[in-house]
């Protein structure tokens, strides 16, 4: 089946593809669909080749189907089927799934918190109040700085970040915390 | 925002790089960021060629209207700076008016740089991915004419991955064949009792 992206209703289409507008909302429309949507399964499975020579290594989870890879994390022989690759790594199931819930480990999550973003913000958003960012800052700054410390090596996503983020909240922060202290230690003692 | 990483080559990339969309071995990734003006969270998304089952764009309006709605609010701005500005008369309100008639030209140029982003960059569109189990909209593709080179390499990419996939797939199982011994054995010469002395 294949929907219009906006409207979501099914569009109807022949051999020679998609119509150039969707029936429902009239929006012109691209598109094409895949042999996977026919499959019983909904997805086509990674061809596997059976073992089929006496002594040949087999997929250590499946017996019958021959080893094409050894996986980089437990050194398992696996079959096509099995194998994934993950950030240039071969990795069987099993060990996708250890780095995942066991470990933690950051490039094998399906989400991240940017914590240096978020530390940015608290720092930046105040001022969409314009004047009373100044006052704001005072209680948002003090957050951010520890968001900073407490995250300082948390796993940034998949996608390669740099650190300046987090230097520059962490830098912003500071000169924020020490403006405040030392306007109200200036308060206190001489005004 | 990095080109490329690893095995990834970025194909589209969102505003502010809040979402992209990379190719990989075998598959797609979408960034999909979360937050406000900077995102505060990322997902992913991997859809590999042979879980795809459709992928389509459909074109809005949605360029046309922020073009129309940023033209009147530019409108808008100019009619407040003409009016700030004739409101000078020497009196001790004139910074404020000044300092009005700056931000609203700043406004202005805003709405008019929106309007011209969207004419440069052409109509919008919505880009959605179909899997077996999920169907997800793909932000940073939100550009008509890029999605419809987008999706032309991509189809090509995953209908070449689904059909030599199912060309191999049909494999009946078949019992593990043995090395075939000839019925009729050939006679094999005797064993001498005693190996021949070396000379
Ligand atoms: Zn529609
Ligand atoms: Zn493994
Ligand atoms: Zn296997």
């Amino acid at each position: 089946m294949i929907s219009c992206a906006k409207c979501e209703i099914p569009l109807p289409f022949d051999s020679q593809g998609t119509p150039e507008y969707c029936p429902n909302c009239r929006r012109s429309c691209v598109g094409h669909q895949f042999p996977a949507a026919l499959t019983t399964t909904g997805e086509i499975s990674k061809p596997a080749e059976s073992v089929n020579v006496l002594g040949e290594a087999s997929c250590f989870y499946h017996d019958t189907k021959r080893a094409v890879v050894a996986c980089d994390g437990c050194g398992r022989y696996l079959c096509s089927h099995c194998q994934a690759d993950w950030l240039g790594r071969t990795l069987c199931l099993g060990c996708i799934h250890t780095q995942r819930e066991v470990k933690g480990a950051g490039e094998f999550q399906s989400r991240v918190t940017l914590y240096d973003n978020v530390a940015l913000s608290l720092l930046i958003l105040p001022f969409l109040t314009l004047i009373y960012g100044f006052f704001l800052v005072m209680f948002t700054a003090p957050v951010a700085l520890y968001l900073v410390v407490r995250h300082r090596n948390a796993s940034r996503g998949i996608v390669p970040r740099g650190r300046w983020r987090l230097v520059l909240a962490g830098a912003l922060s500071i000169f924020v915390v020490l403006a405040w202290v030392g306007f109200i230690v200036a308060a206190v003692f001489f005004g | 925002m990095k080109k490329n990483f690893g095995e990834y080559v970025r194909i589209a990339r969102g505003f502010f790089g809040c979402s992209s969309f990379w190719r990989g071995n075998g598959h797609f990734l979408y960034v999909k960021g979360n937050g406000f003006l900077l995102p505060f969270s990322e997902e992913y998304f991997r859809f590999e060629f042979l879980k795809v089952q459709s992928v389509v764009a459909t074109k809005t309006a949605r360029g046309t209207v922020t073009s129309i709605l940023s033209g009147a609010g530019a409108i808008v701005a100019a009619l407040l700076v003409v009016a700030s500005i004739s409101g000078l008369d020497g009196s001790p309100s004139d910074p404020v008016l000044y300092v009005m008639a700056v931000l609203l030209i700043l406004f202005a140029m805003g709405f008019l740089a929106v309007i011209a982003v969207n004419i440069v960059m052409g109509p919008t569109c919505v880009v959605r991915i179909q899997t077996a189990v999920r169907a997800e909209t793909i932000r940073p593709l939100l550009r008509w004419r890029l999605a419809k080179e987008v999706l032309v390499s991509m189809q090509t990419e995953i209908e070449l991955a689904q059909v030599s996939a199912l060309g191999k797939t049909p494999e009946p199982e078949q019992p593990m064949a043995r090395p075939s011994v000839p019925e009729t054995s050939v006679e094999l010469p005797p064993i001498p009792s005693s190996l021949p002395e070396e000379s």
